[in-house]
């Protein structure tokens, strides 16, 4: 046995040995094995096999680095060419390799554009990758996660949305295929005070029975009991190590820490798990977490603040959820005929919850950047077969002096390595190191689950496309050099055959195609970008600065104190030196918030659900928005005088189509129940509210003085400059209220310029690959035209002398390269139109075949492709036909 | 050789001495040298067969040592080193030059005198 072991480890070593060079395996190699030998059995004798197996390990190390460091010290008269006989494999490889090192040092630009394709090609495509992977193909990060379910409340006339709180309740009893069913809020914003400046902070609503589905830990404390989510329980909250860190600072103990949101003091009871996000979008910035009971509607049944999740019962399919829900849903609807006539439910799994909304935009990116890959792949190919292609005769040379094609083979497979595995290295070190700087790589929109990281799987992509690209396409030339008679080869010299050209010219046609395909995409893009980006707003978003303001119900209890407050802020505000106008609203434009409620028109007996507003006086004039019928608020609109509102255009429109609104009288249905009758006095015009690419809602405003609610938005228009009048206002807000946050003051063009980031992000990240694309495939042409070009200077040469004119011969070159360009936009333009559905839902304002776009980009790519045919056709026409021919 | 010429040598590498002393009492294999090594040292070095054989091979280029070719190797075919003339050399100016380390460590107290 133990003998076995050390002749086992012997024939280790004996493997390993090509490691070193020839020359000393040779010289040394059996005495080295037969020492190993001797060395092992004596440690055996002396110390057992443990011993034996340390000794063997260190002898192999030994032995890599005396390969390494001999062949790194060897001198250079040592080498040579490999030859099949007595060489390993392995060191064949190793003198292939040192000698593909030295050709690219020789030929730097050719090394250098191969290596920067290569490098920026893998490095965009694992970078793409990284991103669909996180977002798309890696599971959620809870455990079971493929057993989760979203369950989405779907109203018939409004599409699918979230539950009214107690509706948790009639879920679990009702629904026997998920064996949990829990429920959560993931962003609701809450006033800090009690640590350091008051602050506005988002926080995230739970129910009994998340934080154990999704596996949810602490670093320290726990996380709620039972009965903290009940009613009139203590408060308590969990926040994240973030927040704990900033606030209470790192090395502080938990120990009943409490904070106060909106003025209500909350027991810290536990540090959260970092990293741990909900199932959510909007889920990015919660940092501490409250039980559902202590959510402002967690009783309310009209209103849908709950996101519902479950887990399927073991064994149990959606589908079979989904039969079952069918029936919950009809027995809500004759139990709660009110909110829930009309809606249907739907279970879907909880991954494609969380990533539809992302799903289009990662899906075309990673087209795009395949399209882009293959694009590389086809530039790399080309121009490793073009200098292939021109070593025809250098191997066929070799070939005659008794290389064996096994050699060339052996030859070009390490040369196409070499250069496979540096451009990897380069493009992996480029994602490494914008991952760890911007992990979303700038792209909006992602979920807050998604976590880009450098992965294993990642490496292994990142090192196999470069590699498997370079090693068929170096490939090539050598295959078909065995096709081929050597003889004629070297008779011929250094020229290419008609296939080879044909090859590279069907290259060029696909890269040109998938060129055209990205800028069509790219193209649609950007004019949808540019016709969003120039719809009206509805409003003049310039020069208002907007301070959110929400008054704690503790200390502003009645109606008439916050009207107080408000009224003398504004005024105040007004008043600042710099500021024009200034007035309050409760949503301000894009800001994504917004109420709906049940509206009622008198003589109508149905119901309209309209977005409701409450704005003070002036609002409309501070915003620029035209009154177009009736008037604005006014003093008269008090707590004395008729109730009034206004109405946006969409809304009379819509509810009274002979346009005939003001003086007609309406009601709110609300929480409590129908409220008083109010009058029409105004109509204005529309404000982009939900989106600069959504549809206009029907709105109504009612005055503030009615309606006095404890969160508004002061807008103080300015002529000094945003920053001018922030500063003052912070003091004389500050002056009434000490406790107030204001950390939330910001331009109102901010929030339209936000509203835009995610297509402008998605429309950089498509024309950053199209402008790459399009420099490829110039580069690819101008590869192909030029390398045509020399092939043909004896031709050319012969022309000229003959007396053909320059001009011809020019736009004879031209022409060539344009036939290639036309083919490949011909087909780009084909591929695109039968792809274009897949745009549609990102496009804004155009269609998918606007034609304007299809001119533009059609037009920018026939002009590089000019330019590539046009520089080396340049150069052909100033060859000297003496010269030319003598060289032949 | 002249004198000149033995100091390029110098100094050896620990190891590198060794091997030399190892072989300047008779022709030996890389197996007799490895134990006369590790005996010597008391089991400090204990040079692997990559480590020793790169070491042989520079000494073998330098010409310090020389091998007996393979004809006249010893029964399991393997070759024996032993010092040349030059390697005699350079071994007795390497043992100088530590001994006048040696006495310049002792003269200032470093090392007790035994």
């Amino acid at each position: 046995m133990t003998r076995n072991q050390i002749e086992f480890y012997v024939r280790l070593y004996r493997t390993l040995l090509p490691v070193l060079s020839p020359r000393f395996q040779e010289s040394y190699g059996s005495e080295m094995i037969s020492l190993f030998r001797l060395r092992l059995s004596r440690v055996e004798e002396r110390d057992g096999r443990l011993s034996t197996l340390f000794c063997a390990s260190a002898g192999f190390l030994d032995l890599v680095r005396t390969g390494l460091v001999q062949r790194l010290t060897e001198k250079p008269e040592n080498y040579r060419l490999p030859s099949q006989k007595g060489d390993s494999v392995f060191n064949r490889f190793s003198l292939n390799a040192r000698l593909a090192l030295r050709n690219m040092m020789r030929a730097p630009a050719f090394a250098a554009t191969v290596l920067a394709t290569l490098a920026l090609g893998t490095g965009t495509t694992i970078a793409m990758f990284g991103l669909v992977d996180a977002t798309l193909i890696r599971p959620l990060p809870y455990p079971n996660s493929e057993r989760l379910v979203a369950i989405e409340n779907i109203d018939a006339k409004s599409g699918p949305g979230a539950f009214a709180p107690p509706y948790i309740d009639d879920l679990r009893r009702r629904i026997h295929s998920l064996d949990r069913i829990v429920g959560f809020w993931p962003s609701w914003s809450h006033t800090l005070t009690g640590v350091g400046e008051p602050r506005r902070v988002t926080t995230a609503y739970v129910t009994d029975g998340l934080f154990d589905l999704l596996g949810v830990g602490t670093i320290t404390g726990r996380t709620f009991l039972p009965d903290e989510y009940l009613r009139g329980a203590n408060p308590v909250t969990v926040v994240s190590r973030r927040f704990w860190n900033r606030h209470f600072g790192p090395g502080v103990a938990l120990n009943g820490q409490v904070i106060r949101l909106s003025d209500q003091p909350f027991t810290i009871v536990g540090i959260v798990e970092r990293d741990f996000r909900l199932p959510n979008r909007d889920a990015q910035n919660a940092e501490i977490w409250l039980p559902f009971s202590a959510n402002p509607y967690a009783n309310v049944r009209t209103v849908p603040v709950m996101i519902v999740v479950g887990r399927l019962a073991s064994g149990t399919q959606i589908q079979t959820a989904n039969s079952e829900l069918v029936g919950v849903a009809a027995s809500l609807a004759a139990d709660y005929p009110d909110t829930n006539k009309g809606h249907s439910l739907l279970a879907g799994s909880l991954h494609s919850f969380v990533t539809r909304s992302i799903e289009r935009t990662m899906l075309i990116l990673f087209g795009a950047v395949a399209s882009l890959l293959l694009i590389v792949c086809a530039n790399i190919a080309n121009l490793l077969f073009a200098r292939g292609s021109a070593r025809q005769y250098e191997l066929a040379v070799r070939r005659s002096l008794g290389a064996t094609r096994r050699l060339i083979l052996e030859q070009l497979f390490a040369e196409a390595f070499v250069i496979g595995l540096a451009g990897s290295l380069i493009g992996l070190l480029l994602v490494s190191w914008t991952v760890s700087s911007i992990p979303s790589l700038g792209l909006k929109g992602l979920p807050a689950t998604a976590d880009v990281r450098i992965d294993f799987r990642l490496c292994a992509f990142a090192a196999l496309i470069p590699l498997t690209v370079t090693v068929i396409f170096g490939f090539l030339p050598a295959l078909q050099l065995a096709r081929r008679n050597q003889e004629a080869a070297v008779r011929r010299g250094p020229r290419t055959t008609g296939s080879g050209r044909r090859f590279r010219e069907l290259l060029i046609v696909g890269e040109v195609a998938l060129t055209m395909m990205l800028l069509v995409g790219a193209g649609l893009l950007a004019r949808s970008f540019w016709k969003l980006s120039h719809v009206d707003p509805g409003f003049n978003p310039e020069a208002v600065l907007t301070i959110p303001i929400s008054l704690p119900t503790t200390v502003y209890s009645t109606d008439e104190q916050r009207r107080q407050f408000f009224a003398e802020a504004v005024n105040r505000v007004r008043h600042l030196p710099g500021a024009t106008k200034a007035a309050a609203v409760n949503r301000v434009p894009l800001s994504g918030a917004n109420v709906l409620v049940p509206v009622e028109i008198e003589g109508n007996p149905e119901r309209v659900t309209v977005d409701r507003r409450v704005s003070m006086s002036g609002y409309f004039d501070t915003l620029g928005v035209p009154v177009l019928e009736g008037r604005d608020f006014g003093p008269a609109d008090g707590l004395a005088g008729e109730r009034t509102a206004i109405l946006n255009r969409t809304a009379v429109h819509r509810f009274f189509p002979d346009g005939r609104a003001v003086g007609k009288r309406l009601r709110l249905i609300l929480r409590s129940g129908p409220g008083p009758w109010a009058r029409v006095v105004g109509i204005v015009g529309d404000i982009r509210h939900h989106g600069l690419d959504q549809q206009i809602e029907p709105e109504v405003y009612v005055p503030y003085d009615q309606a006095a609610v404890e969160s508004m938005v002061l807008l103080v228009r300015t002529n000094i400059g945003i920053d001018g009048v922030a500063q003052a206002a912070r003091g004389v807000i500050w002056g009434f209220d000490r406790n107030l946050p204001l950390d939330n003051m910001r331009p109102l063009h901010s929030l339209l310029e936000a509203s835009l980031e995610e297509p402008w992000s998605r429309m950089l990240f498509l024309n950053g690959f199209a402008v790459f694309a399009l420099l490829l495939a110039g580069i690819g042409l101008y590869g192909v035209v030029s390398y045509s070009v020399t092939e043909r200077r004896r031709d050319i040469g012969i022309r000229l002398a003959l007396g053909a004119r320059p001009g011809h011969v020019l736009r004879l070159i031209v022409m060539q390269g344009l036939l290639l360009a036309a083919a490949g936009i011909v087909i780009g333009l084909s591929a695109s139109a039968a792809m274009s559905r897949m745009l549609t839902e990102l496009l804004f304002g155009i269609t998918p075949m606007d034609l304007t776009t299809l001119v533009g980009v059609t037009a920018i790519l026939t002009c590089i492709c000019a330019i590539a045919s046009y520089v080396p056709a340049r150069c052909a026409i100033h060859f000297d036909p003496v010269d030319v021919l003598r060289a032949d | 050789m002249g004198r000149t010429d033995v100091h390029q040598f110098l100094p050896l590498t620990a190891l590198a001495f060794e091997v030399l002393l190892a072989v300047a009492e008779g022709g030996r294999n890389g197996y007799e040298i490895m134990i006369a090594v590790e005996e010597r040292t008391k089991g400090a070095f204990s040079p692997n067969p990559g480590t020793l054989y790169r070491v042989l091979d520079r000494l073998l280029n330098e010409g310090l040592i020389a091998a007996t070719d393979n004809e006249t190797s010893n029964r399991e075919g393997r070759r024996l080193y032993r010092l040349s003339k030059l390697g005699v050399q350079v071994l007795e100016a390497e043992a100088r030059r530590l001994e006048d380390q040696v006495k310049a460590a002792r003269s200032r107290q470093v090392l007790k005198r035994t």
